[in-house]
């Protein structure tokens, strides 16, 4: 009962406070009062978080090198600590709301948005179902706007935002939730398979975040759309990106952009005089909290060390790198580009996948050791109907990509259009996989 | 505001017309073809929920599938002997066809396979979702339409509203097996044969099913609905633990389902434990005897049998 209430209470008290925070804000005339109150609302939305997500995660840490120091100096193993454990019950979407009232606190501090007097609105704003749980991390400047606007009913509207919620069923169901069938029957018994097994998995995870996170976005802006609202899109076909750096504009872009503006940007201006150390130690730390913010676990921590090392070698290496772009043919820099970058970023996602970075490095030492065996193909069918489903995916992005003019699902032709609505609708039905999964961005 | 609204609506019509015009012509002909199947994995439910009048009847997974040898059976007890065993199949699928049997047949016995770990479903996934699948092509008879209703309402409601539904993941084998693309492993009177074997070294120092839980609740109930079934149409059942390689099993699970087999009168096997099937050439895998396993263990069974 109890854990039920805090999941109500946590949100609204999370609301409540930045609302007031932003509304006293901008309506202090002293400097100094300003800055104290716009810090005790980031505060206090960093406390929530910390506390509801993160607290446990410190805790065992800390413990951990208590009992390791206490063991190796003092030699008393028995007296070995125990952490202390919160068993608290963490509202769904929890991260997105609380960085999204950072951010709504940050505009307002700055002065680039008003501070919402209409607390409907604002509530609105923060707990707007379609978002809720996975995002995208919407600014305030993009959405309160819109709020405000009488909202009509306008067919054509209604009918983009059911096509992108269609697309986004046919990436959760047919090629997300399928790929999770393969993928999961070989994470399970990572240690029965061999390297080629494990290397292909990794790849499938890849597609599997992609298919299942963007199918989210997918939905969620079209079901916003329904209602007559925009918001941010997330992907723009980051599996074409060339760069890591290219990809983090195209990967989760509502969160990379928050980062980027308000961790980023801040860090590399307080650490200006570092020179080019400045931009680099920015880079990381934006990274490892990106990381973080994922969960609590090292894992997380590791995938964003690795995004932050990427970025950072492509920033160094920027120079000689266009030197030698310049010496190759387009076809090939793209082709080498999105090979390495897709590849890098699938090995990373081992990271991001497994359950604890003992597995996650088992999993790696296997796939170098270069085992032998063929491929684990696991149940025929499944993999058929994924290769169907994936195959679609590219197919469409590459044209999306490269020929924006060639369109089926937005075609101006009538027949075109419902026969691919139709086809789409068919493929759900038989090649999706209906066992009520979850979306894997919810967890965090 | 008015024209915008008659205009969707008129779309909406016309949409939800093609669409229905589209899946009830592919669901017909997906239909044709499912029912055309004369082997396969497909084919032998179908055998199973129409045809299955054997007087011995064999159910389970794969284990009950590759490991019980029907001629065997039939020369030494002189009766006829059907295996209904199916790859990855579990105690909702095994109650449901057996409940459709009991429409159109009287089997003198049934044998059911059941896994050293047969209550262990880690997910809904593993418990429902393949069942569900496979029993969808049969929603027209009474007995699988009230089995699935009781499990997961939804999909006879997607059933009913779209033809092409009930063959959801089962389009690759319909037409594989169809336009011979694939090809069924030799099927004697549903028994399929694995020969040779693919073990190695670290498959018999990993331990299997040894990381699943304990126990699921609703596995649990099937199996007690199963064995009640038969109570109640005065069917005998003997439950068998086949032989496998001495790494996996649960001794809770083991000990729960004699328990309960034996509560009610019917005979319990464990041929787990069995030192006569501890020789690595009989197996196929650390799961499954081959063919020659399979044959010894099918004989030392009938001889159990005709003891008992």
């Amino acid at each position: 009962m109890y854990s039920q209430l805090a999941l109500i209470i946590i949100p609204l008290s999370i609301i409540i406070i930045t609302y007031l925070c932003g509304y006293y804000i901008e309506k202090s005339a002293v400097e100094k009062r300003k800055k104290y109150i716009y810090l005790a609302g980031i505060i206090a939305n960093i406390s929530f978080l910390l506390l509801l997500k993160y607290f446990n995660f410190f805790s065992l840490t800390l413990t951990s090198i208590f009992n390791s120091v206490n063991t190796a100096f003092f030699k008393s193993a028995e007296q070995t600590n125990h952490p202390f454990l919160l068993n608290l019950a963490v509202p769904l979407g929890i991260s997105y709301i609380t960085f999204q009232a950072m951010g709504y606190l940050i505009e307002v501090y700055r002065g680039t948005h008003p501070a919402e007097k209409n607390f409907g609105h604002f509530i609105t704003y923060l707990l707007f179902f379609p978002k809720i749980v996975a995002g995208p991390v919407e600014r305030a400047h993009h959405f309160l706007p819109q709020i405000k606007t009488g909202k009509s009913f306008d067919y054509d509207t209604i009918v983009l935002g059911l096509r992108l919620m269609l697309w986004g069923f046919f990436k959760k169901l047919v090629i997300a939730d399928r790929l999770e069938l393969y993928n999961s029957s070989v994470l399970d018994n990572y240690s029965h398979h061999n390297s080629i097994t494990l290397a292909f998995t990794a790849v499938l995870c890849a597609i599997q975040l992609y298919a299942d996170f963007s199918g989210y976005t997918d939905i969620a802006l079209g079901l916003a759309k329904v209602l007559g609202f925009d918001l941010t899109p997330n992907f723009n076909r980051p599996f074409f990106s060339k760069s890591i750096t290219e990809f983090w504009r195209k990967w989760h872009i509502s969160l990379s952009k928050w980062f980027l503006d308000y961790v980023y940007t801040g860090v590399t201006i307080s650490l200006r005089d570092w020179g080019k150390w400045s931009p680099i130690f920015a880079l990381n730390i934006t990274f490892i909290l990106l990381g973080l913010w994922h969960g609590p676990n090292w894992t997380f921590v590791i995938f964003g060390m690795l995004q932050g090392l990427a970025l950072t070698l492509e920033f160094l290496t920027r120079k000689s790198r266009k030197k030698l772009r310049e010496k190759l043919p387009v076809a090939v820099n793209t082709l080498v580009g999105v090979f390495i970058t897709f590849g890098y970023f699938c090995f990373s996602l081992i990271f991001f996948r497994a359950n604890s970075v003992k597995q996650a490095l088992t999993i790696i030492g296997k796939i170098f050791q270069a085992s032998k065996g063929s491929i684990f193909i696991g149940s025929v069918s499944t993999m058929f109907y994924a290769i169907i489903g994936v195959t679609i995916l590219f197919i469409t992005e590459y044209f999306q990509e490269n020929h924006p003019k060639f369109l089926l699902i937005n075609n101006r032709h009538r027949i075109v259009r419902h026969a691919t609505y139709v086809t789409l609708i068919l493929l759900i039905i038989l090649f999706g996989v209906f066992n009520e999964s979850q979306f894997i961005y919810f967890k965090f | 505001m008015k024209s915008n609204l008659i205009k969707a609506v008129k779309s909406l019509a016309i949409f939800i017309l093609i669409l229905f015009i589209a899946d009830r012509a592919i669901g017909y002909f997906i239909e044709k073809l499912y029912f055309k199947q004369k082997t396969g994995d497909l084919y032998q439910t179908t055998y199973a929920i129409k045809q299955a009048k054997q007087k011995i009847l064999i159910f389970g997974a794969s284990r009950a599938m590759h490991q019980y040898v029907p001629d065997i059976l039939e020369q030494k007890l002189h009766k006829s002997v059907y295996n209904l065993g199916r790859d990855g199949r579990n105690m909702i699928y095994h109650y449901t066809v057996f409940s459709q049997v009991l429409t159109y047949s009287h089997p003198d016995l049934i044998i059911i396979d059941v896994l050293p770990n047969e209550y262990s479903w880690k997910t809904r996934k593993e418990g429902e979702d393949g069942m569900i699948s496979a029993l969808l092509p049969y929603i027209d008879y009474p007995e699988v339409k009230a089995d699935i209703g009781q499990i997961r309402r939804s999909d006879i409601i997607l059933s009913g509203i779209f033809k092409t539904y009930a063959y959801n993941s089962n389009l690759a084998q319909i037409f594989g097996y169809n336009f011979g693309v694939l090809t069924a492993s030799k099927n004697k009177k549903g028994y399929e044969p694995l020969y040779g074997t693919k073990l190695t070294v670290a498959d018999l120092l990993a331990p299997g099913l040894i990381n699943m839980p304990e126990m699921n609740e609703e596995a649990r109930n099937y199996f007690k609905a199963f064995l009640n079934k038969a109570k109640e149409n005065n069917i005998k059942v003997c439950v068998v633990v086949s032989p496998v390689l001495p790494v996996i099993g649960s001794k809770n699970c083991i000990s729960d389902m004699r328990r309960i087999t034996e509560g009610y009168g019917f005979k319990f096997y464990d041929f787990s434990k069995t030192g006569a099937f501890a020789d690595n050439s009989l197996y196929y895998d650390q799961f499954h005897l081959n063919d020659k396993g399979a044959t010894d263990f099918t004989g030392d069974l009938a001889d159990t049998l005709l003891a008992k």
